[in-house]
């Protein structure tokens, strides 16, 4: 259903359908090792495989059966159908690039994807924004390849996973942090690759079994963790112009976490006292939230906007549709659980201001 | 009218240990404070929520500009013995939290004690 007014969509998932769409831009002596890997490129793979299908199934597929892949399909379901002014891409499986084994691989994988967005995906649809993979396990390769990509004005943001080695506001990822806010890109963390390749297990209590487990517990947790981090390591203080959008954790716990935060703060301050002002200001002022999945509230919804409210929600939460996966949020439904105040803000206004010039909106005619 | 208390020998005023008086229905302690070795005189009520506030600790504030650097500033503090909030020992004021204040009061030592205006 297409929305009557404009809208951004923050969380578009373009698929690898063949590697070869890759591999093309990868140089030769390399392309056997990806072409030899047991999963899409060496990258690592869930061991929580989804028990049905990953993907919504009224969408058009090519001829390996997935969605996504295309760019002219795309561009009709994502920025036609749904009316969609701008798509963000997000990458999909290649979101775990930071968490593979090999640091070398990994930036070659990078550096290839981002030329596939450049190159295939941009020209495809002048609508088209996209993120920056890097490999994050290699700081330094990782800014090298923001400083490669960060001229091309189509892409608005560095894309990183919500599985990982340690919190993103650990310093050893500062670099890559200031290298985004340098260049004016935002900085998306979208969960997912949690327990996969050098990140560190989806929940706090060991490795779930199921797939309905890490994607209650696991998605939602590792950006939890990367909030608290990047308030509590005061990454904000130290790079000022640093923007970040979490995407796919959820959003209902976050008037909990806040409070949680707030009130840990005031008695735990000497332990960081860097942090001189309420974490809950910090987190308005800097972090935006993709709203999907929004959690459905079983009749509260309610209950979950007022509760929203306390944490700013109307000025933080920013439309995504996680196109084309399951779960997506379909953008007319999910605007009329919205109260009408919140509606312009949350699908399209706070994207705007979240990523100012780079968005680099066409000009109205 | 606030008037002045006498409380205590300012011998017997030592650090680490509140000495409390009841004055006009509140507990105020008065507290030996190890960095200056001044005296401080405070509501004995946590308004956060209502602990015992004197039995907490004078210590100095630490502060920092940034990831990994801590400081010690020239500031007193009381933390909260329950949950570590901070008041300032000369404003009463929450750093943390406008809405937050203790009252403080003024104190003196005259002829060897300690008195209290409340």
């Amino acid at each position: 259903m297409e929305r009557a007014g404009s809208m951004i969509d923050c969380d578009v998932h373009v698929q690898i359908t063949d590697v070869e769409q890759i591999l093309q831009f990868v140089e030769p002596a390399e392309r056997d090792w990806f072409r030899n890997a047991s999963f899409t490129l060496g990258l690592p793979d869930y061991p929580w495989p989804n028990p049905s299908t990953w993907f919504r199934t009224d969408l058009a597929v090519d001829e390996t059966g997935v969605p996504g892949g295309n760019p002219q399909t795309v561009a009709k379901e994502v920025l036609d159908d749904q009316g969609a002014e701008i798509g963000i891409l997000t990458a999909d499986d290649a979101l775990s690039v930071g968490l593979m084994a090999n640091p070398y691989r990994a930036a070659t994988v990078a550096r290839a994807h981002n030329d596939w967005f450049r190159e295939i995906w941009f020209p495809a649809d002048d609508r088209f924004r996209g993120s920056i993979i890097v490999p994050s396990q290699d700081p330094v390769a990782a800014v090298a390849e923001i400083e490669r990509c960060a001229a091309d004005p189509r892409f608005v943001q560095v894309l990183l996973s919500g599985g990982s080695e340690r919190p993103y506001g650990d310093p050893r990822y500062l670099p890559i942090l200031e290298a985004a806010a340098a260049h004016g890109l935002a900085v998306a963390v979208h969960s997912g690759m949690e327990g996969m390749g050098a990140a560190h297990q989806a929940s706090g209590a060991g490795t779930p079994t199921f797939y309905i487990e890490w994607h209650t517990i696991g998605s939602a947790c590792s950006i939890m963790a990367h909030l608290v981090s990047l308030i509590a390591h005061g990454t904000f203080k130290r790079v000022p112009d640093l923007k970040v959008l979490l995407i796919e954790g959820g959003v209902a716990w976050l008037p909990g976490m806040m409070w949680r935060l707030d009130t840990n703060w005031r008695g735990l301050r000497d332990d960081t006292p860097w942090v001189d002002r309420l974490p809950s200001e910090i987190m308005q002022e800097s972090i935006r939230f993709a709203t999907q999945p929004l959690e459905h509230t079983n009749g509260n919804d309610e209950l979950l906007m007022q509760m929203l409210a306390a944490v700013g929600a109307p000025d933080i939460l920013c439309y995504a549709s996680d196109y084309p996966h399951w779960d997506g949020d379909e953008p007319g439904y999910f605007e009329r659980r919205l109260p009408e105040s919140w509606r312009q803000g949350v699908m399209h206004d706070n994207a705007v201001k979240f990523y100012g010039n780079r968005l680099n909106l066409p000009v109205a005619k | 009218m606030s008037e002045w208390h006498d409380i205590a020998a300012e011998s017997d005023v030592v650090e680490g240990t509140p000495t409390i008086a009841r004055i006009g229905g509140r507990e105020i302690g008065v507290l030996r404070d190890p960095r200056t070795n001044g005296l401080v005189a405070i509501r004995n009520r946590c308004p956060h929520s209502g602990a015992k506030l004197c039995l907490g600790t004078l210590e100095q504030r630490i502060e920092g500009e940034a990831g990994g650097h801590y400081e010690l500033v020239d500031r007193t503090v009381v933390v909260c013995p329950w949950h570590g909030w901070e008041f300032d020992a000369t404003s009463g004021q929450c750093p943390e939290d406008a809405s937050m204040r203790v009252a403080v009061y003024p104190v003196k030592v005259e002829a060897g004690r300690v008195l209290v205006q409340a």
